[in-house]
């Protein structure tokens, strides 16, 4: 009798401590756990991140180690956050927890590194707070694989000391673009090497398309990216040549329009602090110009998210804390990751004119495809788009041939 | 006193018993070479008979010999025999074009040098060495800076000289031609320096008596210079070849492969194997089918050697 008494006072001492928590909770015991998360934030946002994590962590006396990429291990920052996840997700030292682009989360999932996201982890009241396009971000092929944090995207940053009225349109752009490159002075400057990232307003515009639809779904067998829109969206940006240099990269926009040498420029929110703290009261920005075909320039969306290894065995405590940020964290997002929340509306946060610029900008914005294949479109798309620009091969036949190199991707991808 | 030479003979080994103290001296480097060589080389071949790439990172299994067959295919989207093939060209086109160039400019630099009526030879010869002293990567990051088409020295000059800007390293032409100057830069120095002592090793005896016998300067130069410099020459030949045929580091450090080609082998217009098997495995995480070309590399590199061994005569027993 003693013997059984015994026995169920340390079954109930079992069982008792999981009952009434959240089922996603009640899988893995998890008081004490250290849940380590990879991430990339700018230096600004880290310490507040990390804040906001250790009051999590305090209510279940778990502890949470940020690890940043450009840490000693950790590739010194030549490794984004996926490219250390598909070499380093099963090593002892993994993360957990994991913070990376959206695109990318579509080849971590053929590969079987994130986990699913467990069904019941946002409520719908949770859900209906996020914008819808960053909750699309989250799925791949109809399953969410993570939690979005922040969106962000592209828009035209101008110098109000040279730009009094913002350009509407690329006639009007190239226009003043040309009256104000003096000296060593350019009228724009933009990140054109930057490849399909950076130009795939234009070919949207045009009637380009990464994939196109199929029921709903991105259909991989459907690319867009060399039809006749995009030939025309490739032959408009290397016009583009007689304003920009068709060898500019990212550091040559990116300081000479902070030095105030360059009177406009193309670049994403997560530049806003650094071009503030340049240019002060003189920064405006606004959505990309119109296509001269009079199309609005849309530009790609990228949703920040979190995701779970699935190599982890803390998966319930890390994808607690992803929604403990998401939800929590959306403030200090907004002020200090230079992106924009992924809420629809954020209390305690009102953006300011150039970030409400952004806003606008992104809410004609599409969606950045994320299904596996999407690995396969960058190179050969960076690359055509350059080969055309600096006159090296004529749009169809760049295009054409990175079409080529897309599926053959896709192919080997697929070949199993 | 005298001292006495006390004559001591080797002792020599026990008999009966095989010395097994040269095998004990050899241990440590063998082990360095197993782990270091035979191990990856294992894995390598390995890795080539399984799906290990980007999409296949944690679940990947035994395809058996499909990677080698994807290398010999000519289907458009999965076949790399087109893109290997080109990138096999180029790599022997750079290795030959830099073994003639670096051996010939450093050759003539040699004789040059070596002329007792030039003046001041010895500065030259001290000076000529300068790009071999100098750190590989600085110079080659300075190199690519001089021929930038927008912002580079030979540009601002030929610019201004009113002769155009060539986009020399965004050229597929162009790009190539560089890289075999370039490499003549950094490689004429040693040749320089190699030949010159086997030069200076040529009894000037020779050339008085053949100046006597009326054989002219060419005479002199195919029928001493060439023959007496040939078979210290020859092995040095067929060993810069191998080194070019492999010299992956300087394609990277000073073009990446680029430009890019519009090939589905996704190589760069001026990769050769091994810069391109680089980047494939750095960039597109494209490990079993480049395993395969690792493996398809390391047959021809084998052939290259046992062809440089009977050249060189290392498979004869010393006498």
């Amino acid at each position: 009798m003693n013997r059984i008494l015994i026995a169920l006072s340390v079954a109930a001492l079992i069982i008792l401590p999981s009952v009434g928590r959240d089922s996603v909770d009640a899988a893995h015991p998890r008081a004490g756990a250290t849940i380590t998360v990879w991430e990339d934030f700018p230096d600004a946002a880290l310490p507040q991140m990390q804040a906001l994590a250790n009051k999590w962590a305090a209510t279940n006396g778990d502890t949470v180690k940020f690890v940043s990429t450009s840490q000693p291990g950790m590739g010194g920052g030549s490794q984004s956050v996926t490219g250390l996840l598909q070499l380093k997700a099963k090593n002892k030292d993994a993360a957990d927890l994991a913070y990376t682009t959206e695109d990318s989360v579509g080849s971590l999932v053929l590969s079987g590194i994130v986990a699913p996201r467990p069904k019941d982890l946002l409520s719908a009241s949770d859900l209906a707070r996020y914008q819808t396009g960053a909750l699309h971000a989250t799925e791949v092929n109809g399953t969410a694989y993570s939690v979005p944090q922040v969106v962000d995207g592209l828009a035209l940053y101008y110098n109000k000391q040279f730009v009094q009225t913002p350009p509407a349109t690329w006639p009007q752009l190239i226009t003043m673009a040309k009256k104000l490159t003096r000296g060593n002075r350019y009228g724009f400057l933009f990140y054109i090497t930057g490849g399909l990232y950076y130009t795939y307003w234009a070919f949207n515009a045009y009637g380009g398309y990464v994939f196109g639809n199929s029921g709903g779904k991105p259909d991989p067998a459907n690319i867009g990216l060399a039809n006749a829109g995009s030939v025309q969206a490739l032959t408009f940006l290397k016009s583009l040549a007689a304003i920009v240099p068709p060898t500019t990269d990212y550091n040559a926009a990116d300081s000479n329009f902070a030095a105030g040498k360059a009177a406009m420029t193309i670049n994403g929110p997560w530049a806003l602090a650094g071009y503030q703290k340049a240019l002060g009261i003189n920064l405006g920005a606004v959505p990309i110009p119109a296509l001269p075909n009079g199309k609005p320039a849309q530009t790609f969306i990228g949703v920040r998210v979190w995701v779970v290894n699935n190599f982890s065995k803390n998966q319930a405590a890390a994808w607690d804390l992803a929604r403990y940020l998401s939800l929590n964290g959306q403030v200090i997002s907004g002020t200090y990751e230079g992106r924009l929340p992924s809420f629809k509306t954020v209390s305690g946060w009102s953006p300011n004119p150039v970030q409400a610029a952004f806003s606008r900008a992104f809410s004609v914005g599409v969606p950045m495809p994320n299904i596996p294949e999407m690995s396969q479109v960058w190179t050969p798309m960076n690359n055509a788009i350059n080969l055309v620009v600096q006159g090296h091969a004529s749009p169809a036949t760049a295009l054409n041939g990175a079409l080529r190199q897309i599926k053959a991707g896709i192919a080997k991808q697929r070949a199993s | 006193m005298a001292l006495i030479p006390v004559a001591r003979s080797r002792p020599s080994p026990p008999s009966g018993k095989r010395n097994l103290f040269p095998y004990a001296w050899m241990t440590p480097a063998f082990l360095f070479m197993a782990l270091g060589i035979l191990v990856p080389l294992i894995y390598t071949i390995y890795i080539s008979g399984t799906n290990y790439d980007q999409a296949h990172l944690y679940n990947y299994h035994w395809v058996g010999l499909r990677n080698y067959g994807f290398a010999f295919s000519s289907d458009p989207y999965t076949g790399y025999a087109q893109g290997y093939l080109w990138l096999f060209a180029w790599t022997f086109a750079f290795a030959i074009s830099c073994t003639i160039v670096n051996i010939c400019a450093g050759g003539a630099l040699a004789l040059l040098v070596n002329n007792p009526r030039l003046p001041g030879r010895f500065f030259f010869r001290a000076f000529l060495i300068l790009p071999w002293a100098l750190p590989f990567t600085i110079t080659v990051v300075a190199w690519r800076g001089i021929l930038n088409t927008d912002f580079g020295a030979v540009n601002a000059i030929l610019g201004s000289l009113g002769l155009g800007r060539p986009d020399w390293l965004n050229d597929p032409n162009l790009a190539k031609l560089c890289l075999i100057a370039v490499n003549g830069w950094f490689s004429f120095p040693y040749f320089m320096v190699l030949i010159l002592s086997i030069l200076q090793a040529i009894p000037g005896d020779l050339y008085e008596v053949a100046e006597i016998d009326g054989a002219n300067a060419w005479a002199r130069f195919f029928h001493i210079t060439i023959p007496s410099i040939w078979p210290a020459l020859a092995p040095l030949i067929v060993v810069q070849f191998a080194f070019q045929f492999n010299n992956a580091p300087f394609i990277y450090a000073l073009t990446n492969g680029q430009p890019p080609s519009l090939d589905v082998s996704g190589r760069g217009e001026t990769d050769i194997l091994g810069s391109y098997l680089f980047s494939q495995v750095r960039n597109s995480e494209n490990f079993a089918q480049m395993a395969a070309l690792g493996t398809l590399i390391f047959v021809v590199i084998i052939i290259l050697s046992v062809f440089n061994m009977r050249f060189t005569g290392a498979f004869k027993e010393t006498k």
